[in-house]
């Protein structure tokens, strides 16, 4: 396992590589001059043209490709447009931001979606499988910054529970937590349902195996039968799709995070965006990168824990 | 101290001091025990980064802060009904207008651009969408400004779309199937917008192009997030744009002298007339203020007479609060006021 864990990561070298040419590409060809974004539209031509010149913009496009790169390599990313500070300094207070949100609203995801799932899958075509999984199609459907407004409405609005918007300090103490909430439900809504009707037809494809068969012929107790054999098999395209998931929470859930005022990477990246603010993108977009790189990883190795017929000798 | 750890502790003399910023989230600032003035009565100020005006307003309602400066009309008009809460709207030192690119057919021809003026009813247009957050203009000086000589004074073009049809038709266009045409090319022209950069700008630019198509005048509406937006702008690429002016200050020459003499940095119509580049450096150089008015009157009549801009309005700043929050003023300028403020029950 640990010469395929090396492979892998040899291997994504290129993909880190590709894709660092790629958003530096995409960055410097979107229309938007940083320093005039800046300086603002009321600013003097001179001062637009000196902060320009201090960003280093005037530099032909292949010299800075080689300083963001070289710089990627020891990971200084230079200084932020527009906060003034060094990039990794920015993500570094907001990536803890990012992590506990897309951590909780994973777990409770993934408990509520497969918990769903085992009991729909079980019982297909019942009145409780028709309406578990009508809802999860309301979860999928549902755009994040709808659910995010109504829960905030509920919530905050009506009943006065939760605060509204905002991050605490500590997400150990109630007021840290109690913010918490509602973005994590939000974030995490789309994801259990998902979840739970992934794990609903794996529960159905497995539940007609033959080894399912078998053991409930040798007597074995249904919940045996049920949580040991069929939901251990059921669980590997779960764990994929809880891999691309997890990539897509970490990337910083953008709307999530705008809606609740939660200061996380997705809100870093927008705002980065329109101020083009190249060394924040640049960065953002290669750590995703490199998230999804790390989580797939994880997923591949997670395959053999949960099937042990899955080798990586 | 090097130029980073400067620009994050910053030093000044006002009424609070910076204390903490989180990045993304909040700024928080304390009293100055020793400011010179009267005051300050509050302890502190935090102001939050909360990107989305409707969660604003939710933690307005539910009590997360205490003043938001951003709603929809919606909820402004939700709130001015509200007696729980203060709405004030004072006009600022915000004056919002279409550019026309002179320098670009059909813009170089003066009775086109006075034709478009004649033919769009931009008050109604104002007053219908952005009202109450923008007023109507007449001028690039905005009203409260002390160079605006007030209301009716200046000429504006007014609604008469047959004097549009005439000032078209002596430009040497016909109608044809609704649209007006000379040499076989439709009388149309691209007309960008902000992407609410503005307060509703893409929905005023929209109602001016419905209204210029009804006199026979084809536009194209493109709408460009403000990055893209600017480049073309910096490029004069547009040939018509919506755009705003904001300062913090009053004085006329903030406006008349980036936005109307040749080479301003907001001189986005890319025109020139030495006549109003003679007025304004007159103007720079006097120091009566009624002088100095008067002279800021013949530039804005001369504006008028070039037809370089559609006026649009001034917009006006929000703040919406609690009614047991008192002692706070706002006002035209871009500084606020906390000095005086008390947070009752």
């Amino acid at each position: 396992m640990f010469q395929y864990t090396v492979q892998k990561m040899i291997g994504c070298i290129p993909i880190l590589i590709c894709v660092s040419i790629l958003v530096f590409l995409l960055v410097h060809l979107t229309p938007g001059d940083p320093a005039r974004l800046l300086a603002g539209p009321e600013a003097y031509e001179e001062d637009v043209e000196s902060i320009r010149e201090q960003l280093g913009l005037n530099e032909p496009l292949h010299t800075q490709y080689a300083e963001f790169i070289t710089g990627a390599i020891r990971m200084d990313f230079g200084q932020s447009f527009r906060t003034n500070r060094p990039v990794m300094q920015d993500i570094r207070d907001r990536l803890p931001n990012t992590f506990q949100l897309a951590i909780v609203a994973v777990t409770w995801s993934v408990i509520f979606g497969v918990a769903v799932g085992v009991y729909a899958g079980i019982r297909p075509n019942s009145l409780g499988d028709s309406v578990s999984m009508g809802v999860s199609i309301i979860g999928v459907s549902a755009p994040s910054f709808w659910v995010g407004l109504l829960l905030m409405l509920l919530f905050a609005y009506q009943l006065g529970w939760l605060p509204a918007s905002g991050i605490g300090d500590s997400p150990f103490t109630w007021d840290g937590f109690s913010r918490m909430i509602m973005p994590a439900l939000t974030l995490g809504a789309a994801t259990a349902a998902v979840m739970a009707r992934m794990t609903r037809s794996s529960m159905l494809e497995v539940l007609h195996q033959d080894y399912i068969r078998t053991a409930r012929s040798k007597g074995l107790n249904e919940r045996v039968v049920i949580y040991r054999h069929a939901l251990r098999n059921g669980l590997i395209p779960v764990v994929t799709l809880l891999g691309l998931q997890l990539g897509v929470l970490l990337g910083g859930a953008v709307i999530t995070e705008q809606v609740f005022a939660w200061p996380g990477i997705g809100t870093l990246v927008i705002n980065a965006i329109h101020a083009r603010d190249y060394p924040t993108v640049q960065a953002c977009i290669l750590l995703i990168a490199l998230i999804y790189v790390i989580v797939n990883l994880l997923v591949d190795l997670t395959y053999s824990v949960i099937d042990p017929r899955v080798r990586y000798d | 101290m090097d130029y980073d750890d400067f620009s994050m502790n910053p030093v000044g003399t006002g009424p609070f001091m910076f204390d903490e910023w989180t990045p993304g989230s909040e700024v928080n600032l304390v009293k100055n025990p020793d400011w010179w003035g009267d005051g300050p009565t509050l302890d502190g100020i935090t102001y939050r980064v909360i990107p989305e005006a409707g969660t604003q307003v939710v933690e307005l309602e539910t009590g997360g802060v205490h003043l938001i400066t951003r709603a929809s009309l919606e909820d402004l008009e939700r709130f001015e009904e509200n007696p729980d809460f203060v709405v004030e709207a004072p006009a600022a030192y915000r004056s919002r207008r279409l550019h026309f690119n002179v320098g670009m057919e059909p813009f170089d021809d003066i009775r086109i651009r006075q034709a478009i003026n004649w033919a769009v009813d931009m008050p109604t247009i104002v007053e219908a969408i952005a009202s109450p957050l923008t007023v109507p203009g007449d001028s690039l000086i905005p009203a409260p400004g002390w160079g605006h000589p007030g209301e009716g004074v200046l000429p504006t073009y007014g609604y008469d779309p047959d004097k549009a049809h005439e000032l078209i038709e002596e430009a040497g266009y016909e109608l044809v199937d609704g649209f007006y045409e000379k040499d076989g090319e439709r009388l149309s022209f691209d007309l960008l917008s902000p992407d609410y950069r503005y307060f509703m700008d893409r929905d005023i630019c929209e109602a001016f192009a419905r209204q210029l198509e009804d006199v026979g005048i084809d536009v194209n509406l493109k709408v460009k997030e403000w990055g893209a937006f600017m480049d073309t702008v910096q490029a004069s690429e547009h040939q018509m744009c919506f755009l705003g002016w904001n300062q913090s200050g009053a004085d006329p020459s903030l406006f008349t002298d980036a936005l109307a003499m040749t080479g301003g940095r907001g001189n986005w119509s890319y025109r020139s007339d030495p006549r109003i580049d003679e007025l304004c450096r007159e103007a720079q150089q006097t120091t009566d203020i009624d002088e100095r008015a008067e002279l800021y009157k013949r530039i804005q009549v001369k504006i008028h007479e070039n037809a370089w801009f559609v006026f649009v309005g001034d917009e006006a700043r929000t703040f919406i609060y609690p009614e047991y929050i008192e002692g706070y003023y706002p006002t035209a300028a871009v500084a606020n006021d906390y000095t005086q403020v008390i947070i009752g029950e």
